[in-house]
């Protein structure tokens, strides 16, 4: 297999280009982490843990960061996850192959814009509307997850055997219920979905930091809101000393939480067989 | 999912052809500098003359300030541009180059019709106790409070000259935007925004017909030449910073950048050079 004298340089490069994102991907969580813990030890927990997010004074409490995350991705979730989950129910299981065809690609598109362009979006369309807030931040926030949802839950809906489903209907209960047969044979595929949408959500941060309007407050609907990222996005350019190390920490969570979210997302995935 | 695998993959690989790239740069003796936008106009200016007259090659990139200080520790360029001042221990590993001051300009939408507005005014709308345009013969609407990040200089200079305090300064905002280029884009998009940034930035982005415009202060034009005889009061200087003495290619830079031709590039590109 590994014909190594004749072939050795062939192998070096596969096996080397191979390792390199690994590798790439450990450096980097090696470098926050080396960072970030630099800062933990700096500032300390009970600072850290503190509402007061106020670099120039030296405190650097991440409790209202992270309270602003949670918010905006649970808000965005909240309108994300119904029109997903409808959209996918939809297109797998009744949309002719035309129609779905035309749908996937369209999601895959909107996935696709840079969020820069959805953030200048929202910029126009949204903020007018909602100004600079937590419901803005949660709409575009929204836009971006569900092409991830609905694409990611419609393959696992499309798992669903198609005996089963005429079986239901055999039975003669009504479309609702073999809709929710279906749901339900499809759940860890949806958990799924739906799991790697908020890790995609939790680590947005261009076009949340167009609308968001950025300040450190307690979630209020039509008021600014800063979230772990869009904190980062505005503040790296400027930051010095501790602040800096600060940021490095707020990536740091980040990384972690997605990390950790991309691991259950694709457990769930690879339960239903995706 | 096979396709998305090898999109990853190729988005990890692909910055390794920078890594390659840098290793030929060393070669020639090129002059990168890095770090705050703001100066990148006056860099680029001066790299195209210094390659017409004396065949040397710079190369400037932004990043932002910490960028631009952080690639000047680890030896990653040659020179680091700062448009904030540094922290103290950060000027304890380097040398500093002040090169030219930037006025600070009071920005609102180009719909706004106010014509100036005061210091007192100023503290009024940033303290929340006026938050309508009328009062100040504009039109009738909220007024929409735009702050820079905390540790732009642009915000200290504000914060100095206006006399808020820290808690004021972050108490009372709307929108908190990380440079120039995104405070002028919320503008751009908020009828009824009013923020401060790089005069010349302001004054580039209007001649590139975004709607924003500057306004009075106390009474005085915000233009360069009442930045220059400092009847115009805000303003800050840029610096070009080196991690030692600097030689070579950044020499010949810093040298262009205080001559009489450097000068006459930085006011064209709207900022102060230092007499």
């Amino acid at each position: 297999m590994f014909r190594w004298n004749r072939e050795r340089w062939f192998w070096m490069g596969a096996i080397g280009l191979g390792l390199l994102p690994i590798l790439a991907t450990f450096a980097l969580a090696i470098f926050l982490f080396w960072n970030a813990a630099g800062a933990a030890a700096q500032i300390g927990m009970r600072e850290l843990a503190t509402t007061e997010w106020l670099p120039q004074q030296g405190r650097y409490g991440v409790a209202r960061l992270l309270i602003g995350t949670l918010a905006v991705t649970a808000l965005a979730l909240g309108m994300a996850v119904p029109f997903g989950l409808s959209a996918a129910g939809y297109l797998s299981l009744y949309a002719g192959r035309k129609v779905r065809a035309a749908a996937n690609a369209a999601m895959g598109l909107l996935g696709g814009i840079p969020s820069v362009v959805i953030g200048l979006w929202g910029m126009t369309w949204i903020v007018p509307l909602f100004g600079n807030s937590w419901i803005s931040a949660s709409l575009v926030l929204a836009l971006m997850i569900t092409p991830t949802i609905t694409l990611l839950s419609g393959a696992a809906l499309r798992l669903v055997p198609a005996d089963l489903l005429e079986a239901s209907r055999a039975l003669g209960v009504s479309e609702a219920i073999v809709a929710r047969v279906a749901f339900h044979h499809a759940r860890w595929g949806i958990l799924g979905a739906v799991v790697l949408g908020t890790s995609r959500a939790l680590g947005e941060a261009v076009a949340v930091s167009m609308v968001a309007g950025n300040v450190v407050s307690w979630p209020n609907l039509m008021r600014p809101i800063a979230t772990l990222t869009t904190t980062l996005i505005v503040e790296l350019d400027s930051a010095a000393g501790s602040h800096r190390d600060a940021l490095y920490l707020l990536a740091c969570i980040v990384l972690m939480a997605i990390s950790t979210l991309s691991v259950f997302g694709r457990a769930a995935q690879r339960k239903a067989g995706i | 999912m096979i396709r998305l695998r090898v999109a990853l993959v190729a988005s990890l690989i692909a910055p390794t052809a920078f890594l390659t790239n840098g290793c030929h740069r060393r070669q020639t003796e090129q002059v990168v500098v890095t770090g705050a936008s703001t100066l990148y106009p006056i860099v680029q200016m001066a790299a195209e003359e210094l390659r017409r007259t004396k065949g040397l090659d710079v190369m400037g990139q932004g990043g932002g300030s910490t960028r631009g200080f952080e690639d000047c520790i680890a030896g990653r360029n040659s020179l680091g541009a700062m448009a904030r001042e540094l922290a103290p221990e950060e000027k304890a590993q380097v040398i500093v180059f002040p090169i030219a001051y930037d006025g600070v300009g009071i920005v609102v939408h180009a719909s706004n019709q106010i014509a100036g507005l005061t210091t007192e005014q100023l503290r009024q709308i940033y303290r929340k106790q006026t938050t309508n345009w009328s009062s100040f013969g504009g039109r009738n609407d909220r007024i929409v409070v735009v702050h820079k990040a905390e540790g732009h200089a642009t915000r200290e200079v504000f914060m100095k000259y206006t006399g808020l305090t820290p808690d004021e300064m972050t108490r009372f905002t709307d929108v908190t935007a990380g440079d120039n280029a995104q405070v002028i884009r919320v503008i751009a998009n908020t009828p009824n925004a009013i923020g401060y940034v790089s005069l010349g930035e302001v004054i580039k982005a209007a001649e590139a017909g975004q709607p924003v415009r500057l306004v009075k202060f106390n009474g005085i034009e915000p233009v360069m030449e009442n930045v220059t005889n400092k009847t115009y009061p805000l303003f800050h200087p840029l610096y070009l910073i080196s991690k030692g003495e600097p030689k070579g290619g950044s020499r010949v830079l810093l040298d262009f950048l205080r001559s009489s031709e450097g000068k006459a590039i930085i006011r064209q590109g709207n900022y102060v050079p230092l007499e």
